[in-house]
């Protein structure tokens, strides 16, 4: 029963490692992420492969019950994680202002090269919004 | 005054006319120096800044009050991602339009116009809010007070002294809570720290437009100004009540408002200051 039970544990590991080399190659997963989750997925084939990984490390540390130590690391990285995933999204939300402030100053810049007679802020121009055609 | 940036403005004045404006603009080696649109405008150096978020109801109104009162000023209006016609209006309203390419909030709104006031050479900036609340005939009042070189950034003020202004028993609340904290943070009170009407020395501009926060800017940005040297100054102003359309503030929205503006300025306020003097 339990050598059925790890066998499963090591299966179900051994495919999130391979999922995760297979997005990598893919390049679905940027660098950074990527040695997150190889890291990840190999300490939990540690941990199905050596059954009493765990207990060791919970009597090291003094941790009377060694799942409620699991518990306590996989919450742990999961808070760390989406702490890293917001101030990932606030960088790139910072960016995004920033590509957005730049894209619309270009625009404008372009609409003025490309119209000569509105170089003049104070000419009321056309009321259609910059035309759209390639050839510009 | 700092007397850089100041300098760098006349230079580039002569050089404008020692050369066709026309070629000026549209020559491509030219690009790096900002183009100087108008030269009434180059002269007095004076940009209006409009932030407008779905505003076509009030724009054009606001636009010609603006050109009455201020006939020297280019007057850019920052289309912040609207779905009216907005952009339309204000092009017909004669005024340079800058259209972001979807929604960015007010505060960046401000800093784009800021960036495109820096980049062709205007010496003054002057915010004025899409929704008509702040009357052009005030303008001149911020100008006025910035134009002595006693401060960098000039406040119009509600609250200075008693004016018309009558604003929701909440709003009201909620301003004077961001004024205490304000003054506790910098031991010196600023009545209004919510107005939107502000006037901006070159200085003060360039500082924004590298730091400017996201939504909701004024109370933190007065923070961070005050920290980093710059004189602010308020300027008592009468305001109006909205013109039309709606304002982007509602009950869930003054919540994550209160809430985000206070961790901002507070914690803001232990952040090293950016400019060593």
């Amino acid at each position: 029963m339990t050598t059925l039970l790890q066998g499963t544990a090591i299966a179900a590991s051994v495919l999130i490692t391979i999922l995760v080399i297979q997005l990598i190659r893919k390049r679905l997963l940027s660098e950074e992420y990527s040695i997150l989750w190889f890291v990840t997925s190999l300490v939990l084939l540690l941990l199905a492969i050596d059954r009493h990984f765990i207990d060791r490390l919970a009597a090291l540390i003094g941790v009377a019950y060694p799942p409620s130590l699991l518990l306590l690391g996989s919450i742990f990285a999961g808070f760390v994680l989406a702490m890293h995933f917001s101030v990932a999204l606030s960088r790139l939300a910072e960016q995004n202002k920033r590509l957005a402030q730049e894209v619309a100053l270009l625009r404008l810049e372009i609409e003025r090269i490309t119209k000569p007679n509105d170089s003049d802020g104070s000419t009321p121009t056309s009321s259609a919004p910059p035309p759209s055609t390639p050839t510009a | 005054m700092n007397p850089d940036p100041a300098g760098e403005l006349v230079s580039e004045k002569k050089k404008n006319d020692g050369v066709d404006d026309e070629n000026d603009v549209h020559s491509l080696n030219d690009i790096k120096r900002p183009p100087v649109y108008s030269r009434d405008a180059a002269v007095s150096g004076l940009i209006i800044i409009v932030p407008a978020f779905n505003e076509a109801a009030n724009l054009a109104a606001l636009l010609a009050s603006i050109h009455s009162h201020q006939p020297g000023a280019d007057v850019v209006v920052i289309n912040d991602g609207s779905a009216d016609a907005t952009s339309a209006v204000a092009r017909s309203g004669g005024a340079t339009v800058v259209d972001l390419p979807f929604n960015v909030g007010i505060g960046a709104a401000v800093q784009a116009g800021l960036l495109f006031a820096l980049r062709n050479g205007y010496q003054i900036a002057i915010q004025v809010d899409g929704d008509g609340q702040h009357p052009a005939s005030e303008i001149a009042k911020l100008i006025d007070r910035l134009a002595d070189g006693s401060c960098d950034v000039a406040i119009g003020s509600r609250f200075l002294e008693p004016t018309q202004y009558r604003g929701s028993l909440m709003r009201r609340t909620g301003i004077a809570i961001f004024s205490l904290v304000n003054s506790l943070l910098l031991g010196r009170r600023i009545a209004d720290v919510t107005s939107g009407f502000r006037a901006f020395n070159r200085r003060a501009m360039e500082f924004l437009a590298a730091d400017y926060p996201h939504d909701f800017p004024e109370p933190e940005s007065i923070v961070t100004l005050c920290r980093n040297g710059f004189r602010v100054a308020e300027v008592r102003v009468d305001m109006m009540p909205r013109q039309g359309g709606r304002s982007s503030i509602t009950l869930m929205r003054s919540i994550y408002y209160m809430l985000k503006v206070m961790i901002a300025i507070i914690v803001g306020a232990t952040r090293p200051r950016s400019i060593q003097r």
